[in-house]
């Protein structure tokens, strides 16, 4: 995980709370909004509503006006025609009939006064204003006369004694009435209907010559019968989806619907929520791409002390650039202390091995000349015999002397203090089997050096590779039980120079061969045979120079070591020259 | 008898060394730096000096220069506990100083004999003849 995706996750979670807010603000938003949304239409319904009650009501008053006529009083029903004609233009309206109880038309301000007229076609309508005597705004129907729908607005005439004379009616087309929906406030898109109380269209602002006369959509119809104001989700007669809201008029019955397409209603809503989301999202975004630049440069700042760490394993000079960044500036001041530190206590142990020489070589050069003077001395092979153990003491101090300088280099990665140097590799062998061959010996043990085939020159630093070699024949001595053998054994291939070491012996444990490389390991609980770095060391020897050494079962044997190094060799280090700088 | 200086600072090392040639039949006078070798040799030439490198007051480097532009045929060893890797470059200017043989500390005395019988014994023996 990057720091960068990190600090993307970060800003996610810091955002996350106030994103889901926002969403639910949105929501809550989007609701709010189409309430008002509804709320607005509803007031223009109701508004058109009550205009076209009013204008109903305007023409009923005329019309009960129109009633009280004198010359209906005397019968006088010609002045009447004449009375009602004008009526008529100064309302603007179509037709006037004045029948009587059977239905039979007495009036129409559309034929002249005396013509034979045939009785009202919608005889229910006359008989309810006599049986109720109140004012009757009718469902609209087709006149039968004018064969078209028409509305008729019936009054009751009443005479001197109260009693309901003649039903007076106007007939009232539907354009008149389509006219009140030239009302500013309707939206363009807005599909608007005058309703009669059965649910049939009286006006429509669209198409109305197709769907005058027709019932309106099912669901919106339900609903106006139950309910005086509301709202309904449907489809227009043309079919568009629509939110349609309602009012109904309590005068005439008559209900204005107005459907709102979901196009339309979309877009309302979504006008400023639009603008939410959007600058909601630039915000994140800004975060994001911020938080991406951030991590961009705290992984730059760290990735910067990856060298030093680096060259801090190599044991190479530490060098760290300006960071920009405190955290990282502090790990870096830290890496450049432990290099120097790594390097003093380098230093240290360099000038310990080599103050511990001059010493060990005065032991070694004593105990040699003790040894050959006790020989001449009657008696004085017992003080020979302590001279040579004496010395071979020593020669073992000395080589940890070299234990400690190759701690040194494997603590500094190994390569610094590497003198590599072109080696046949015959001779680097002859040179360790016979540096090993006197204690062999002595000890009584076989040792077989066996070289498969010609070997290779190879580029390596001898004195560290002869340091491996007699850890390793070291190694097998000691835990080698008389009589027995030591085999080492070398050849060369593709993949390297390669070497082993197999000592006879009861076989190691799969778990002994795994840890064997681990620095104090000892062959024997409680053996303190040295400290148990020989093997560690002899890894950290081997992989300086790019090989690998292992520990595997050998048929027969106690255990087999091998070790392999690249052909190519290892190139002569940079950092080489330090050990020149003590 | 070969006449073999030893200079070194360690006087274990000295007395070490001095028993040990003693022993082969070496004459040997052992002295504790560079300085005291020169006076050593003037008091009483040798055939050999083995020298540290690493001594106060007349260091090994000046001491074989020194040695070596008088004594022409002298056996020059210089002996130091320094490895190759750790001070390649000073064994290096050791030797082109004049140095004929380096020994690295810890070396056993037949290390050290094997330098002078190869290198020295010959003449001396022959001189001995003489």
């Amino acid at each position: 995980m990057t720091i960068r995706r990190q600090l993307v996750r970060l800003v996610a979670a810091s955002v996350m709370p106030a994103a889901l807010c926002t969403s639910l603000l949105i929501v809550y938003g989007y609701d709010r909004q189409r309430e008002l949304v509804e709320a607005r239409t509803l007031d223009v319904a109701r508004a058109l509503a009550q205009t076209v009650d009013r204008e109903l009501a305007r023409y009923q008053a005329a019309m009960l006006a129109l009633a009280t006529s004198p010359h209906l009083a005397s019968s006088d029903l010609a002045a009447f025609h004449r009375q009602a004609r004008q009526a008529m233009r100064d309302l603007d309206g179509d037709v006037f009939v004045l029948s009587d109880a059977s239905g039979q038309q007495l009036v129409n301000t559309q034929r002249p006064f005396g013509e034979p007229l045939p009785p009202r076609a919608s005889l229910w309508q006359v008989r309810r204003v006599f049986e109720t005597g109140k004012p009757a705004i009718s469902d609209l129907f087709v006149d039968a006369a004018a064969r078209r729908p028409v509305v008729a607005i019936n009054v009751p005439v009443r005479l001197e004694d109260e009693r309901v004379a003649y039903a007076l009616a106007m007939a009232v087309f539907p354009d008149r009435l389509g006219e009140l929906l030239n009302y500013q406030k309707i939206q363009p898109d807005w599909v608007v209907s005058i309703f009669d109380s059965r649910g049939t269209i009286v006006a429509r602002n669209r198409a109305a010559e197709r769907f005058i006369g027709q019932r309106g959509a099912p669901a919106l119809v339900e609903r106006m019968a139950q309910v005086a104001e509301g709202r309904v989700e449907t489809h227009s007669l043309e079919g568009i989806p629509v939110v349609a809201v309602f009012s109904r008029s309590a005068m005439s019955q008559w209900s204005v619907a107005i459907g709102i397409p979901h196009s339309s209603m979309n877009r309302a809503l979504w006008k400023p929520i639009g603008w939410i989301i959007g600058g909601a999202l630039l915000l994140f975004a800004a975060g994001m791409v911020m938080a991406q630049r951030l991590g961009a440069r705290i992984a730059g700042s760290i990735r910067g002390l990856i060298p030093p760490a680096a060259a801090l394993g190599r044991g190479d000079p530490v060098v760290v650039p300006p960071l920009h960044l405190r955290e990282a500036d502090d790990v870096g001041r830290e890496l450049v202390n432990a290099s120097e530190r790594l390097h003093d206590r380098e230093r240290t142990l360099a000038l310990v091995s080599h103050d511990l020489r001059s010493p060990l070589n005065g032991m070694m050069m004593g105990a040699a000349a003790i040894e050959r003077l006790a020989g001449r001395l009657p008696g004085g092979e017992r003080i020979g015999v302590l001279a040579a153990s004496h010395a071979a003491t020593t020669r073992r101090m000395s080589g940890m002397v070299d234990d400690l300088l190759a701690i040194a280099v494997a603590t500094s990665g190994g390569r610094s203090l590497l003198k590599i140097a072109t080696v046949s590799a015959a001779s680097l062998l002859e040179r360790a089997a016979d540096a090993a061959r006197p204690l062999f010996a002595d000890q009584g043990i076989e040792l077989e050096i066996e070289a498969l085939g010609e070997l290779p020159e190879i580029r390596v630093d001898s004195d560290r590779l002869l340091r491996v070699f007699a850890n390793l024949l070291d190694n097998a001595l000691k835990f080698t039980d008389r009589p027995g053998r030591v085999v080492l054994r070398a050849w060369a291939d593709s993949d390297g120079m390669h070497f082993y070491v197999a000592n006879s012996g009861p076989a190691l444990s799969a778990a002994e061969l795994d840890s064997m490389f681990k620095p104090f390991w000892q062959a024997g609980q409680g053996d303190r045979r040295g400290a148990g770095l020989g093997m560690s060391i002899c890894r950290s020897i081997v992989e300086a120079h790019g090989g690998r050494i292992w520990a595997e079962p050998d048929g027969g044997m106690r255990v087999r070591i091998g070790f392999t190094l690249p052909l190519a060799g290892v190139s002569s280090p940079a950092g080489a020259g330090y050990a020149g700088q003590l | 008898m070969t006449r073999i200086l030893v200079a070194d600072d360690d006087q274990d090392v000295r007395v070490a060394l001095r028993v040990a040639l003693e022993v082969e039949g070496y004459e040997v006078e052992a002295v504790p730096n560079g300085a005291r070798a020169m006076q050593a040799h003037e008091r009483r030439p040798a055939d050999v000096l083995i020298t540290d490198l690493f001594m106060p007051e007349c260091d090994g480097f000046e001491t074989v220069k020194h040695f070596r532009a008088r004594n022409p045929g002298m056996l020059i060893v210089v002996i130091s506990g320094w490895q190759r890797a750790q001070r390649a470059d000073h064994l290096a200017v050791a030797l082109h100083a004049g140095a004929d043989a380096i020994l690295r500390k810890p070396f056993t005395p037949g290390e050290l004999l094997d330098k002078l019988r190869h290198s020295v014994l010959e003449p001396s023996a022959a001189r001995q003849e003489e």
